[in-house]
C-alpha cells in the first residue's frame, strides 16, 4: 500500500535512493514518486556523491552494501556532516538495528515495506518543517 | 515484504535509460517523467538486461546513452536487444546534446504530447549540475 500523496511544499522535496540492485531501487523510488517526491537514483556510493555534490537533497536512503568506494553508512554519515538537516536511512538484508540505534540514521531491514519508508520520510520532513 | 508498484498500472509507456553518467541520466529521466513516461534508470548493461528480462517491466523504449562504452559493446547490446526483445525500440546517443534531442523527440510522442521545456534547457541544466 502506498502512503498518502505528499501535498504542499513537501512535493518539491528531493530524495536520493542509493542501491546497486536496480529492481529494489526502482521499486522504492516509484513508491516515493507516487507519494509526490522528486526522486533521484544512484547505483553506487560514487554516483551518490556526484549527485550530492550537484544538488541539495532532503533525504538519502542507501543500501548498506551499496557498490562503490564507501558503504551506505559511511555515505549517510558524510551526507549528514555536509547537510546537518538531511534525513538518512539505511536499508540492509542484515539486521543492523543495534549498530544504528544510537545514531541519527533510521534503519529498515530488507525486505521492507516501501510504504513504511515513505511514511517515515513524510513524518520526518513534516517535523523538520515545524 | 516489499510491496510492488506495477509500472504498467495504466497505459503509461515505459522507457529504460542506460547511462553510466549519473547526472545526465538523472536529468534526462526527470525530463521524460515530466513527459508522462515511467522511466527506469540503469547505470550498467547488466542492470538494463535484468529489467528487460523481467516479466514485470514491459519496456517500450531503451535509450542507450552510455558514453564510455566502446562501439563494439554498444553493438553487442544492440544485437542482444534485437535477439531477445525485438519489440523494444532502441535509441542510441553518444553525446548529451544528442541524448537530450532524442528525449525531446520521444517526449513529443508521449502521453502528454508536448515537451515540458526545450531540450536545450535540459542540456544547460546538465551542464550547470556538472559545474
Amino acid at each position: 500500500m502506498s502512503a498518502q500523496p505528499v501535498t504542499g511544499s513537501l512535493g518539491a522535496r528531493c530524495i536520493l535512493v542509493v542501491d546497486g540492485e536496480i529492481e529494489i531501487r526502482f521499486s522504492l523510488a516509484q513508491h516515493l514518486r507516487s507519494a509526490g517526491f522528486t526522486v533521484f537514483e544512484a547505483y553506487s556510493s560514487d554516483e551518490a556523491l556526484t549527485l550530492l555534490g550537484a544538488m541539495p537533497f532532503d533525504a538519502v536512503i542507501a543500501d548498506f552494501q551499496t557498490p562503490g568506494a564507501m558503504n551506505g553508512l559511511a555515505l549517510a554519515d558524510l551526507a549528514r556532516s555536509t547537510f546537518p538537516h538531511i534525513l538518512t536511512v539505511i536499508v540492509s538484508g542484515v539486521d543492523l538495528s543495534h549498530e544504528l540505534e544510537r545514531t541519527q540514521t533510521a534503519f529498515f531491514q530488507k525486505p521492507y515495506e516501501g510504504a513504511a519508508i515513505v511514511d517515515l520520510v513524510i513524518k520526518t520532513l513534516v517535523a523538520n518543517d515545524n | 515484504m516489499t510491496t510492488e508498484i506495477n509500472p504498467r498500472s495504466d497505459d503509461t509507456r515505459v522507457i529504460l535509460i542506460l547511462d553510466d553518467d549519473a547526472i545526465a541520466r538523472s536529468a534526462v529521466a526527470a525530463y521524460l517523467r515530466e513527459c508522462g513516461y515511467t522511466v527506469i534508470e540503469a547505470a550498467t548493461e547488466h542492470a538494463a538486461k535484468t529489467m528487460l528480462d523481467s516479466p514485470k517491466y514491459d519496456i517500450d523504449i531503451v535509450i542507450c546513452a552510455t558514453s564510455d562504452v566502446s562501439s563494439e559493446d554498444r553493438f553487442g547490446f544492440s544485437r542482444w536487444l534485437r535477439e531477445h526483445h525485438s519489440h523494444v525500440r532502441l535509441l542510441m546517443a553518444a553525446t548529451i546534446e544528442k541524448t537530450a534531442k532524442l528525449a525531446a523527440d520521444v517526449c513529443e510522442e508521449g502521453p502528454h504530447l508536448r515537451k515540458p521545456y526545450d531540450h536545450q534547457n535540459l542540456v544547460a541544466w546538465i551542464k550547470r549540475l556538472r559545474a
